[in-house]
């Protein structure tokens, strides 16, 4: 599964970051939200299938709709 | 004569504007009126103070294209933006700039000077100073005589302590400062008694931000002061304009839900009981229910479209107007099942309490750490705790921009509490 955050578009709400703590925080700097790449396994394909309902929930909640989730199964 | 009276092709006389619902029957949910408007097709046209006949959004999916679209504007100055209320005609007239009525991508940049201190990441860390606030505030409260006036000592205490704690302002001027604001905010206040209230809260903020430049501590504004005002990327009125907002929209709204809240739980007793049952994860779930529930900004968000948009079947036009009610929308049953029940163990973390899109709160993971502390540690404190009042005397707000109450009557039993 791969997750992608449109950086420009983020409100730094942290809206995904409370949905998916694995899979999400914001910079320190400013509030912007990134995918925590070192999280959960699944290495170079992403974070593993396991999370892809928080993922797409997180998308889903994401003010800004910055948050895109793709890749193999649905 | 506004252009927004006729639609293409369409000969009939439009129907009379509607007065936006305020009316409501119970005291934690929004105004009937509005469930009837959310079944109709298209959407109704409301009266405005100046600014044409604002279309008003009821439904969750409709505000969720509206708020997520950079085709409307939340500034005063676009043509066919709404007017609501007094206190928005002379911030208009004032041309007083804030936050919340600035349109991306200035926006975004303003708010990226922000949103570092307001992390769930950051309020994380400051979860023992919040709960230290709320132990401080439910000393208070039982040192009172097994009954007290839960406003004025706990739900407005909590939040402005706390807003006062992370932006360096002295608490000991919270009354100054919580008195301008309502007077600011109030739906009744003219628009000279809100210029007055904003002048005074501007001179205050202005001669503590000079304080934080000669001598910063380590707090929000001297933060700010230091990375941005002292370097000239802003003025003093900016940043004063900046300490304004977070002040005023840090306390009110979240003593609001601390009020509202507690009168929910206290009536809805097989909630409570599961809520204290709960695990943390359960009761995280169940502050946003309460977020969802209880919807206190119901005071419409506002816009005007910059280009023609089609929302729920209707095409607005540029130059149009638009509002929308976060309570009506929270209640819609085509997002929420059961949307007039509370039930704290609903998935709700989609509401639309803090709105959505590029204005959701910036300060929500802030308002969440206190709703949740609070909760938690209020009815393990305090377990005998009850309602003085019942719900058809309760102390409302009138004509407020959020909703809450002015004061609210509890006792508790002084042995068992
Ligand atoms: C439960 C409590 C709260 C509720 C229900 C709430 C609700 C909201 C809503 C509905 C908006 C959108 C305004 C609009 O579109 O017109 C908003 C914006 C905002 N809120 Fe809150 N709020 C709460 C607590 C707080 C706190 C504690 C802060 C602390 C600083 C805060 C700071 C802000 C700011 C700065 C904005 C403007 C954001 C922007 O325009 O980008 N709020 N809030
Ligand atoms: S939810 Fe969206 S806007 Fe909020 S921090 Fe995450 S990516 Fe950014």
């Amino acid at each position: 599964m791969r997750i992608t955050i449109d950086q420009d578009r983020c409100v730094g709400a942290g809206q995904c970051v409370l949905v998916g703590p694995d899979l999400f925080d914001q910079r320190d700097e400013d509030g912007v939200a990134f995918v925590l790449t070192d999280g959960p396994e699944g290495a170079a394909g992403g974070p593993g299938e396991e999370h892809r309902a928080a993922a797409e929930e997180a998308a889903r909640v994401c003010p800004a709709a910055a948050i895109t989730v793709a890749g193999t199964e649905r | 004569m506004p252009a927004s009276d006729t639609e293409p092709g369409d000969g009939a006389a439009p129907p009379p504007a509607l007065g936006y619902p305020t009316e409501r029957t119970c005291p934690f949910s929004p105004p009937p009126e509005f469930a009837r408007l959310r079944e109709q097709p298209g959407l109704p046209a409301v009266e405005a103070l100046e600014g044409g006949r604002p279309w008003l959004v009821t439904r969750y999916a409709d505000a969720r294209a509206v708020l997520g679209s950079p085709a409307f504007s939340a500034r005063f100055d676009t043509p066919g933006f709404p007017l609501m209320s007094p206190s928005d005609v002379q911030q208009r007239d004032d041309r007083t700039e804030s936050l919340i009525r600035t349109d991306d991508p200035e926006h975004l940049r303003q708010r990226r000077r922000l949103t570092r201190d307001f992390t769930v990441k950051r309020i994380a860390a400051l979860r023992p100073e919040i709960q230290g606030v709320v132990d401080g505030a439910l000393d208070e409260l039982l040192a009172h005589d097994g009954s007290a006036d839960l406003i004025a000592t706990v739900a407005l205490p909590i939040p402005s302590r706390v807003i006062c704690l992370l932006l360096g302002v002295p608490y000991a001027d919270h009354g100054f400062f919580q008195r301008a604001a309502a007077r600011a905010l109030a739906g009744d206040s003219s628009p000279d008694e809100v210029r007055t209230a904003l002048g005074e809260l501007g001179d205050y903020l202005a001669a503590l931000v000079r304080e934080k430049v000669r001598d910063p501590q380590d707090d929000i504004l001297s933060r700010l002061a230091t990375a941005y005002l002292v370097p000239g990327e802003i003025d003093e009125r900016e940043m004063v304009t900046i300490a304004m907002t977070l002040l005023v929209a840090g306390f009110e709204t979240t003593g609001n839900m601390i009020g509202l809240g507690t009168a929910l739980f206290l009536t809805h007793p097989e909630q409570r009981a599961l809520f204290t049952a709960g695990d943390e994860q359960l009761q995280r779930n169940a502050v946003e229910e309460l977020l969802r529930y209880l919807s206190i900004a119901h005071h419409p968000r506002q816009f005007a479209a910059t280009e023609d948009v089609t929302v729920g079947g209707h095409t607005v036009r540029a130059g149009e107007g638009v509002l929308i009610s976060l309570p009506a929308v929270n209640r819609d049953a085509d997002a929420f099942d059961d949307p007039d029940t509370f039930d704290i163990t609903r998935p709700a973390q989609q509401h639309l309490a803090f709105s959505y899109g590029t204005h959701q709160c910036l300060g929500q993971a802030l308002a969440r750490m206190e709703l949740l502390l609070y909760f938690r540690t209020l009815f393990a404190r305090v377990p005998s705790l009850r309602l003085l009042d019942a719900p058809e005397d309760f102390d409302l707000k009138q004509r407020s921009r959020a909703h809450g109450f002015r004061s609210l009557s509890v006792a508790w039993q002084e042995d068992a509490r």
